[in-house]
């Protein structure tokens, strides 16, 4: 029996007036009930015989031939139909899509999870990515820093290494002059100590008293005025701030020249010292010497003519060795 | 009818009970559906042309009632008989009869047309409104020019005999392809009164149109 409800969605569910909602579960207790299936059919019938309802409208006489001229191109679909005497497919269908929607569920619960932690992970790679690109940019910051400082760092010490060479042929300069000093001074003590006691030997005898000291102040006078300094000052455009000085000493015939900022010889060139000396015509070779880096340099020299009176020293650049006669520029020069 | 009527069929067993309750006439039109529909699944032309000439004149009247142009109601009727060869398989003796399955899925197509125009904006309320009104009187003056036709003149007797509200609410529902819902606003009618009335009118129709023993 069905009962009044039942048949008022029969009826509307035989004129599609049911709501969506309305018509899944209608049909789910349609799948499940024998007499309303029964009942819905013959509902459905009387819907059907509504279309005789619509006003008589004359069929076109083309249509059909259009219709058979279509099917002839489309391949019917048949499929068997076969009769089942029970109801269980209704219920393992619902099974079916009750099985898929959990198993669909737990996959899209999985793959939810994974996708939250894929972007955790984009995420604190690209916070990673930015802290290191941070980083380098201040790494490549102080490495230029670094950089430009050691760059400073070495200008700065070539210039104190050529300080310190300076200074230690200033100081080399300086002490062979103590020496010398002291070689004097030495020498000149044992000269006295010698006199004191020829003195005191002659005092013994009893010398007269004027006799007892013009020997040793005169030969003092002359030790002394033996030695001769000259400055030789440069006429070279290009280092105008090279200087040499000679001590000349006659008495020995031998001298010394330092020289400042002279400027290197190239391999084929040395530099030549000449000493003027009115007894002869041209300049007296004093000998050559070497310059290979800037700086102070330090020539013992001793002529092989004898030097009476020099009047002034000259330095020329000569080929490699020497020559006997000045031939090439005139660099230094002072009396 | 909400089922889809191209739905492959799966209850053949109760034929024989349903069978038990149809009267005589009802029974030789099932056989003869049934023969029909065999030429049909063999893809027999012949067979498929005599399935045309006898339901294309009702599909075809009442697929112009839904949509009120002739060139629409064309391709309508065409696609539903291309549809019907192709899922002839698909029809179930035991859901409905013959007509009855040719019936919804031309009406489906047809509801779906008018649809889609009224999401294109285009209204055909006038005509609408128009046929819901009196849609008795006009078949019947156009079945004078046409010929009568037993069965239809047996349905248009049976749908005089309806209060005027209830073939109204079953008009909306069948050619306008409303819901009850729809039809209780349209008609600005309590939702429970749609119900009754589409319900009176259907058990109505069945029992005018049950055949006499």
């Amino acid at each position: 029996m069905i009962h009044e409800q039942l048949d008022e969605q029969a009826s509307l569910y035989v004129l599609d007036a049911l709501e969506p909602e309305e018509t899944r579960a209608f049909e789910a207790q349609l799948a499940t009930d024998d007499e309303l299936r029964e009942h819905v059919r013959s509902l459905a019938d009387v819907a059907g015989s509504l279309a005789h309802a619509a006003p008589s409208r004359p069929l076109p006489s083309h249509l059909e031939s259009r219709i058979m001229h279509e099917i002839r191109a489309q391949k019917p679909e048949r499929t068997v139909i076969t009769p089942l005497r029970t109801n269980w497919i209704p219920w393992a269908v619902a099974a079916c899509l009750a099985i898929a929607c959990a198993v669909a569920f737990s996959q899209r619960q999985r793959l939810t999870d994974r996708l939250a932690a894929a972007h955790q992970e984009a995420a604190a790679a690209r916070d990673a990515t930015v802290a290191a690109e941070s980083r380098a940019t201040a790494a490549q910051t102080q490495l230029a820093a670094l950089a430009k400082d050691k760059d400073l760092a070495e200008q700065q010490l070539v210039e104190l290494q050529q300080r310190e060479a300076d200074a230690r042929t200033q100081m080399a300069t300086l002490a062979a002059a103590r020496d010398e000093a002291l070689d004097k001074v030495a020498r000149t003590e044992a000269r006295e100590q010698q006199e004191e006691r020829v003195a005191r030997q002659e005092r013994q005898r009893q010398p007269p008293a004027e006799q007892r000291q013009t020997p040793a102040g005169g030969e003092e006078r002359d030790e002394f005025s033996s030695v001769q300094v000259a400055t030789l000052t440069s006429k070279m455009s290009k280092a105008p701030n090279a200087t040499a000085a000679v001590v000349w000493d006659a008495a020995r015939q031998r001298g010394v020249l330092n020289g400042s900022n002279m400027p290197p010889n190239t391999d084929d060139r040395d530099y030549q010292l000449w000493i003027v000396d009115s007894r002869f015509a041209d300049p007296v070779d004093a000998g050559v010497f070497h310059v290979e880096k800037k700086g102070s340099t330090r020539y013992v020299f001793a002529p092989k003519i004898r030097i009476e009176s020099p009047s002034a020293f000259a330095v020329s650049v000569e080929r490699r060795g020497g020559v006997a006669k000045a031939e090439g520029p005139i660099v230094l020069a002072g009396k | 009818m909400a089922a889809d009527p191209s739905a492959p069929a799966t209850d053949g067993a109760r034929t024989s009970s349903r069978r038990g309750s149809r009267s005589p006439e009802q029974l030789n039109q099932d056989a003869a559906d049934q023969e029909l529909m065999r030429g049909v699944l063999a893809a027999d032309e012949a067979a498929f042309a005599s399935f045309y000439r006898r339901f294309a004149p009702g599909l075809f009247s009442m697929v112009y009632e839904i949509l009120h142009d002739q060139k629409e109601a064309e391709d309508v009727v065409q696609e539903a008989f291309v549809q019907m060869w192709k899922k002839a398989s698909t029809y179930d003796p035991n859901r409905s009869g013959l007509f009855t399955w040719a019936v919804m899925i031309s009406r489906n197509r047809a509801l779906d047309r008018l649809r889609s125009r009224q999401r294109r904006g285009r209204t055909l309320e006038a005509a609408a409104a128009e046929s819901a009104a009196a849609p008795i009187e006009h078949a019947a003056q156009a079945d004078e020019l046409l010929g009568e036709n037993e069965e239809r003149t047996r349905i248009r007797k049976a749908l005089s005999h309806l209060p005027e509200p209830q073939r109204n609410a079953i008009h909306l529902a069948f050619f306008r392809g409303l819901t009850q819902a729809e039809i209780s606003t349209q008609l600005g009618e309590p939702l429970g009164t749609i119900k009754a009335r589409i319900r009176r009118g259907l058990m109505a129709l069945r029992n005018f149109l049950k055949p006499s023993t």
